[in-house]
Order: structure tokens, then C-alpha cells, then sequence
């Protein structure tokens, strides 16, 4: 009986054995990218915060990433979680944080800086992602058709400053089971502020003092989740959804963009994005 | 809700099985034992701390606490812990928040076999391959579930296999968000191997093990701005190791090497350099002396069940800390967190005491504690002239074992701490530190802090007043030029044997650079014990710092509040 349990044992032991990848070079080689036009575009979702030391690598990495897509990645940097909150004084005074944004972040539990998420899809199980999973979240969604697709139209002139008009359209090209809500967000480009940093290939350590906030989140038209598109998708009918509103005076509209995505209305995982700069240049 | 229910009914007719079957039998053989703790914290604001509502989030009330059963029937047992974080204190990690019952197991042992399904924690050697273990001090927990089976084949053999999954937080596994590890263990004890060896005064024993964390997927995408790489991985990652252990009289020496193979992960920049770790102590004692003395080579030995992890969740190994933990409140104030990507250190501690009635350990006697230990990084060199270090899908670096960066210090402490009994009521611990602190490696910051050097003295004096009644004082101070400055620090402890405890203390930044900071961190607490159950209940504030518990470490932050504390056990 001892006998055989140690022969059981010892071929436990060879399996182990084998369970064991030693690889050999080139471990990586650089990402070949086939930008398709029919696949779906991405919204990644960037929560930072001026104090998190990690935050400027991490969106260093989410700029590459939206670069090497060429469009078909769309990126919103959010301000929310412990380090995006302002100090009483001293050069981290600036509160970048918006209410829909700090919902966002406690309700699909992104716990810390830097956190994200890619098309609030749930990648290893969870929709909050590592920045360095980012890439690997994007490359799956990437390769995914397209199955519905938004227009903006904008109306604003210099003349009716401050005043924007917007008209979302919504196609669906698959008749998809479940309600479906749009959410449209402001974005502003050029910020300058401090930032603590600990890379320092992005910048000085431990502090930039004037960093270039891209991508950041101003506001969001329409509430947390947005507003419904549709219950019941009808491919042959286009949705259409119209808002205004009055952007802030401190904002640059030449740096202004809106992005708006479509999401199932349940599991919140978004199936489509697009964004539009307010002045096209 | 479901894995719950299924959990819970699984232990309730374990618990059941034995009633129905054996009745007085059960009542007779069977034995319960368990323990429970709760700790709950009301928070306030407070605006010298910089505390307000958006600092706390809104959450000024957090409970967090446990209860463990075990229960046991002849070679059966089996037992569960409840616990719940709503939400978890401040400093913990806020991923465990919510509530469940993360642990369970069912267990039968008998002379040669003992088979444990369900949750378990285990250890082989130091722990330097595989170790999973729970520490409430530090939130941390990263028990396996699966199975582990233990043989006893021969007298002085024995031998463990094991498989399963890691606790991650509440998070469910699936396929991809952690790896299957699974590992087997050999103990030798020749002395009880070999009857003639038996009496020996010499000792040997000698072990080995496996390990192997086998997580799905062949590549991943990373980005170095500008550029997106694909990296092959290893599917599966295999550590192995060995050790040995003699003893001869007082004599001991024990040294473990532990080898891991290509693991590239988020620790350790996505390189492909194997990973070695060496731990070798020896140590000789007799009455009234005690030496000891340790070194390690910790180099790439990161090892997680998750690649993508960077913070202390789902670590397999565990790396011993060679430095010493202190428990007073200004020399713990900079400890030392083990750096698991690359240190290299030694440590040697001298214990003696003076014997009663001599000339210089006068009537009572006196005893002393020498320690001095130092950690340094690593020599890491590049793998050619173009290829930086630590650049992601390359072999990051070239290192030789046990070579010393003698000028990249990460921690250093030499200590002595004289224990004298001056009468029948009066005792006292005098101590002096001084430690090197490199805060940005430690704390994981990049030339934010620098290094903080400190000189810290202490005198602790026990008033035993009657048998019933015994005041200990503490005197502390901190002098630095780094940092915050010089502190102080003050405790007086009243004790009313055996039921009652209170006690009142402050840590005053007196060398605060910034006039507005020099600021107290008081606290009052009470105490009641019954039995095997204590209750606390303090009121103060909590100071900015990092906790450690053997090399681990977790970050405090700075609070304000009423703390109540209740364990018990049965």
C-alpha cells in the first residue's frame, strides 16, 4: 500500500516536471496593426488622479495605444478615486473630477489609480483592467465587427459661443437582444497642471509642474448611464438624439471634443464609440 | 449567492453527518473550537490631518471582522470562516470589501495519509517557492483551494502534494484571471529514518520541492510608448528548490536555494531572466548565549499566480525578511519591506545575559541584544551595450549571486536592547537604534524621499505596584534630518490584573520642518478581558506609515477616530 502511494507520488512528480515552458529568443516582437473599418471602434477609459505617481506612464501607454489604432481607439481620461482628490493647498488644488466620472469609478469598482476599462467589457473577468492589460483588452475587442454605428452633428460657430447643439445618431446592423443607452461626454485637450510622476521617461520626478492633461472628461450630457436608445433594436430605423447645452467659459473650445457611445443597457459593456472635435481644425 | 449556499450546506451536513450517525458517539469524540474577531472604526474629519468627508468618501463607519469554526470527529475534520468588510478599514485593501465565506475545508488524517479539500494553507521550506498563508494584520490572505494531499510513507518521510487556486479577494476563478499552481514537497529527517541515528546528537534533514503555476495564454500585447509587442509567455511557470537543515548540540545551520524559470510579469518588467533566491542561517546557543546569524540573495523572484499583479494579492512564494521587527512605536516607524525583484542582505544577532548574583548583572541579572542587519540591491548589469536594463521581453539584466550594489543601500539597522530587573517591581528596557532607510526603494517611490537616517533611543520601565496592579511607562525619541524630522514619544500603561488594561499615548513630530505639522498623534485606549475574549475601545490618531509583518508590508494612512476591538476563541 505505502508502495503505491509513493509511485503515485512519483508520477505526480514527473507530471509536474512537465509543467514547466522554458522559452527560447526572440521572446517579443513589435505588434503588426491592420486597421480595419468595419471592426468596432473602443472607448478606453483612463481613471487617473493628478497625485498617482503611476498615472503618467499608464496614460503615456493609452496615447501609444490610441495612436497605433489610428482611430479606431478613443480615449477619455476620467479624475476619480483617492489621488485625483485635491489637497487644501499646496499645487494639487485644481478638483478635475466630475460627479458621472467618480459614479463610474465606484460603481464598475476601479478601486485605485491608474485603473481603466475597454468598452466597460470584462476582460479575465472584470470590467476594471491593469494599464498593462490595456493592450491585450483592446487587441480581442479590436478584431470584433461592427455592429452599429454613430453619427455626430454638432452645430456650434464662434458666433453662438458657449451655445452647442448636437444630433447623435445611432444605426444598429444586428438586431442585438436587450435595451441599449447613450451616453455623450464632453472632452478637453491642453490642461496644464501638476502631476506627480514617477517615470521618468514621461517627465520630472516627482512632480510636473506642467503637465498636458489630454482627453479629459469636462461632462457628461446626459447623466451616468445616458439615456435609452432603444428596448427593441430595429435595424432598419435610425435613433436619433438631440442635446443642448451650455459649455463652460473657463473651457478652450478649440480643444473641446464630444464622444458619445451606445452600451447595453444592462451589462454596460459598450458596442460602439465615436468621437468629433468641436472645432474641427 | 449560490456558491455560498452550496458551501454552507456542505459544512452543515458535515456538521450534521456525525450527529445522525453516531449520536452519543459524536457528542462523546467530537471537539468545536473557533475564534472570532471585529474591529469597527468611526472616523472623523480632522482638518489638521487634512481628514474630510471627500477624504474618507463619505464612509466615517467601517467594520471589518471574522468568525472561524473548526470542527473535528476522530480522523475527520472540518471548518469555515465568515468574514465581512463593510467596508474595510482605512488601509486595507478596499478590494475586499463585501462579505462571504472565502474559507472552507474538509480534512481526514490518519497515520499514513491526511487529504484536505476545500481551503488550506501551506508552507514548503521557508516558504521561498511556495507559501500561502493569512495575516490579519496585514488584510492579507492568499489561501489555496483545491486539494492537498500529505503521505507519511516511512518513519521520518514525509510528503505533501497540492493543487488548486489562489484566493483573490472575493473574485471568482476563472480560466483566465489566475493560474492553476500545484506543487509537491519532500521532507527527509534522517535521524528518524535511520533507528541507529535516532539517539544522535547529530541531526539531518533535507527536502525538496516543485511548484508550477500553469495561467492560460501563449502572448500578450504590452505597450512601450511608442510601439505595441507581442510577448510569447510561458504557460507555465515552474519553480523547484531544496534545502538542509544540521544540527549538532546548539549548532544549527539550515540554507535553502529556490530556482523559478522564465516569468515575465507585471513585477518584474515583462523580463525573462530566471529568478534565484539563496537563504542560508546558522546559529549556536546555550545557556544564557544565543547567536545567530542569516544571509539571502533574493534576485527576479516575484511569483504570483496573476502576471498582471503588482500589489501584494496572489503571491505563491514567500521571501523570509532577515531584519529584525520592532514593536516600539518610533523604531517601527521605518521598517523593512522586502523587495522581491532583487536584494541581497545579511544579519547577525548576539543574545547573552549576565547570570543573577554577579558583579556586574548584579542581584537580578541582565540580559542584552546586539543585532546589526543590512539590505542591499542587487548588482545587475546589462545584457549588451544597447539593451537597457530591465527592458520589457528581453532578459532584463546579468547578475551574479551574492554580488553586492554596496552603494545602493535599501535598509540598514544596529541595535542593542539591555533588559535589566532592578528589584522585585521595577524593570526596565533600555534600547538604542539606528537605522538607514531608503524610502523611495521601500515604499516603491523614484527619487521622491531619498534615504532618512535615524537615531531612535527608548526606556521602557515596569512598575509592578502590588501583583494586582503594574504601570509601564515607554520614552521614546527619533532624531533624523530627512523627512519629518525628529519625534517623540510617550506611553503609560496601567494594568489591573488579570480583567483591565488603559493606557494613554502620544507621538509628537517636534522636528516637523513645517511649523503646522508638528503635530500629535495621541491616542487613549481600555481594555476588559474575560477569559479568552478582550474588548478595546481607543480614541486617537493614526499616523502615516507603512505596517510590515515578516518583510510583507501594507501602507496606514493618516485617521482620526473611536476604535472598538473585540476576539475571542473557544
Amino acid at each position: 500500500m505505502k508502495f503505491r502511494v509513493l509511485y503515485l507520488m512519483i508520477a505526480l512528480a514527473g507530471t509536474l516536471i512537465v509543467s514547466c515552458d522554458k522559452l527560447e529568443q526572440p521572446y517579443a516582437k513589435e505588434k503588426e496593426i491592420t486597421i480595419d473599418t468595419n471592426k468596432r471602434k473602443i472607448l478606453l477609459e483612463d481613471y487617473t488622479g493628478m497625485k498617482c505617481v503611476n498615472c503618467p506612464a499608464a496614460t503615456a501607454g493609452a496615447e501609444a495605444l490610441v495612436e497605433q489604432y489610428k482611430g479606431q481607439v478613443v480615449l477619455m481620461t476620467v479624475h476619480a478615486g483617492y489621488f485625483s482628490k485635491p489637497d487644501a493647498s499646496g499645487p494639487y488644488t485644481t478638483d478635475y473630477r466630475v460627479a458621472e466620472g467618480v459614479n463610474w469609478f465606484d460603481d464598475f469598482m476601479l478601486i485605485s489609480n491608474p485603473m481603466g476599462m475597454v468598452n466597460r467589457a470584462p476582460y479575465n473577468g472584470k470590467q476594471a483592467i491593469g494599464a498593462g492589460s490595456w493592450a491585450e483588452a483592446i487587441g480581442i475587442i479590436a478584431l470584433q465587427n461592427e455592429v452599429a454605428s454613430i453619427n455626430i452633428q454638432t452645430n456650434y460657430t464662434t458666433s453662438s459661443r458657449h451655445h452647442i447643439t448636437t444630433t447623435i445618431e445611432t444605426k444598429f446592423f444586428e438586431e442585438l437582444a436587450g435595451a441599449y443607452n447613450l451616453t455623450v461626454c464632453i472632452l478637453e485637450d491642453s490642461i496644464i497642471g501638476w502631476q506627480k510622476n514617477n517615470d521618468p521617461l514621461v517627465g520630472p520626478v516627482p512632480d510636473i509642474e506642467n503637465y498636458v492633461f489630454n482627453d479629459m472628461l469636462r461632462t457628461v450630457l446626459n447623466g451616468t448611464y445616458g439615456e435609452q436608445v432603444t428596448n427593441v433594436v430595429d435595424t432598419s430605423h435610425t435613433y436619433s438624439n438631440e442635446y443642448l447645452y451650455t459649455i463652460t467659459e473657463s473651457w478652450n473650445p478649440a480643444h473641446l471634443s464630444l464622444v458619445a457611445f451606445v452600451f447595453n443597457s444592462e451589462t454596460k459593456e459598450i458596442i460602439q464609440v465615436t468621437k468629433q472635435h468641436l472645432v474641427e481644425n | 449567492m449560490k456558491r455560498e449556499a452550496i458551501v454552507k450546506g456542505l459544512i452543515i451536513a458535515l456538521f450534521s453527518f456525525p450527529i445522525i450517525s453516531f449520536g452519543q458517539g459524536f457528542l462523546e469524540n467530537s471537539q468545536i473550537s473557533g475564534s472570532f474577531q471585529s474591529d469597527a472604526v468611526y472616523y472623523l474629519t480632522d482638518s489638521q490631518l487634512g481628514i474630510t468627508d471627500s477624504t474618507l468618501d463619505g464612509k466615517y463607519f467601517r467594520v471589518q471582522g471574522f468568525a472561524e469554526v473548526n470542527y473535528s470527529f476522530k480522523n475527520f475534520s472540518a471548518g469555515m470562516r465568515f468574514e465581512a468588510y463593510l467596508p474595510p478599514l482605512l488601509g486595507y485593501d478596499q478590494e475586499y470589501q463585501g462579505l462571504g465565506v472565502p474559507y472552507w475545508y474538509v480534512k481526514y488524517k490518519n497515520k499514513l495519509i491526511e487529504v484536505t479539500a476545500g481551503n488550506f494553507y501551506e508552507q514548503f521550506g521557508d516558504g521561498m517557492i511556495f507559501r500561502t498563508y493569512q495575516d490579519w494584520t496585514l488584510g492579507y490572505d492568499n489561501s489555496m483551494r483545491g486539494l492537498r494531499v500529505k503521505l507519511t510513507p516511512f518513519s521520518g518521510v514525509a510528503l505533501t502534494g497540492v493543487i488548486g487556486v489562489q484566493r483573490n479577494y472575493w473574485v471568482p476563478f476563472k480560466e483566465n484571471n489566475r493560474g492553476i499552481v500545484k506543487g509537491v514537497d519532500a521532507d527527509f529527517y534522517l535521524n528518524d529514518m535511520i533507528s541507529s541515528l535516532s539517539s544522535s546528537k547529530f541531526k539531518l534533514s533535507f527536502g525538496g520541492s516543485f511548484v508550477s503555476d500553469y495561467q492560460k495564454g501563449k502572448s500578450m500585447e504590452i505597450v512601450i510608448p511608442p510601439k505595441i509587442y507581442e510577448l510569447n509567455l510561458p504557460e507555465n511557470v515552474a519553480t523547484y528548490g531544496g534545502r538542509i537543515n544540521l544540527n549538532y548540540s546548539g549548532l544549527n545551520f539550515y540554507s535553502e536555494y529556490a530556482h523559478k524559470i522564465n516569468d515575465p510579469s507585471a513585477m518584474n518588467h515583462y523580463i525573462y531572466k530566471n529568478g534565484d533566491s539563496w537563504l542560508i542561517t546558522a546559529s549556536y546557543s546555550r545557556k544564557n548565549f544565543g547567536l545567530t546569524a542569516k544571509t539571502k540573495w533574493i534576485d527576479n523572484m516575484s511569483y504570483k499566480s496573476d502576471r498582471s499583479v503588482t500589489s501584494n494579492a496572489l503571491d505563491i512564494n514567500y521571501l523570509p525578511s532577515i531584519t529584525k521587527e520592532h514593536t516600539y512605536f518610533l523604531a517601527a516607524m521605518y521598517p523593512c519591506a522586502t523587495q522581491p525583484t532583487g536584494e541581497v542582505g545579511g544579519s547577525a544577532e548576539m543574545i547573552f545575559s549576565l547570570p543573577k548574583n554577579s558583579k556586574l548583572g548584579g542581584k537580578y541579572g541582565m540580559s542584552f541584544a546586539l543585532n546589526f542587519s543590512q539590505v542591499n540591491n542587487i548588482k545587475r548589469s546589462q545584457i549588451n551595450d544597447t539593451t537597457a536594463i530591465n527592458t520589457p521581453g528581453t532578459l532584463g539584466y546579468k547578475s551574479t549571486p551574492f554580488a553586492v550594489d554596496w552603494k545602493d543601500v535599501f535598509y540598514q539597522d544596529v541595535n542593542i536592547e539591555v533588559t535589566k530587573k532592578f528589584s522585585k517591581k521595577w524593570k526596565g528596557i533600555f534600547a538604542y537604534y539606528y537605522q538607514t532607510y531608503n524610502k523611495d526603494v521601500i515604499e516603491g517611490h523614484l527619487d521622491e524621499y531619498g534615504t532618512i537616517y535615524s537615531n531612535i533611543g527608548v526606556v521602557d520601565l515596569t512598575w509592578n505596584v502590588t501583583t494586582k496592579y503594574s504601570l509601564r511607562g515607554e520614552l521614546q525619541g527619533l532624531w533624523t534630518k530627512q523627512d519629518k524630522g525628529n519625534w517623540l514619544a510617550g506611553m503609560l500603561e496601567l494594568t489591573i490584573a488579570p480583567k483591565w488594561f488603559f493606557s494613554v499615548s502620544d507621538q509628537w513630530n517636534i522636528g516637523n520642518p513645517v511649523s503646522n505639522l508638528k503635530l500629535h498623534y495621541y491616542n487613549v485606549s481600555a481594555g476588559f478581558i474575560y477569559n479568552t475574549t478582550r474588548i478595546a475601545l481607543s480614541y486617537g490618531r493614526q499616523r502615516e506609515g507603512i505596517v510590515c509583518v515578516g518583510g510583507v508590508c501594507r501602507y496606514v494612512p493618516e485617521s482620526t477616530g473611536l476604535t472598538l476591538s473585540i476576539n475571542s476563541s473557544f
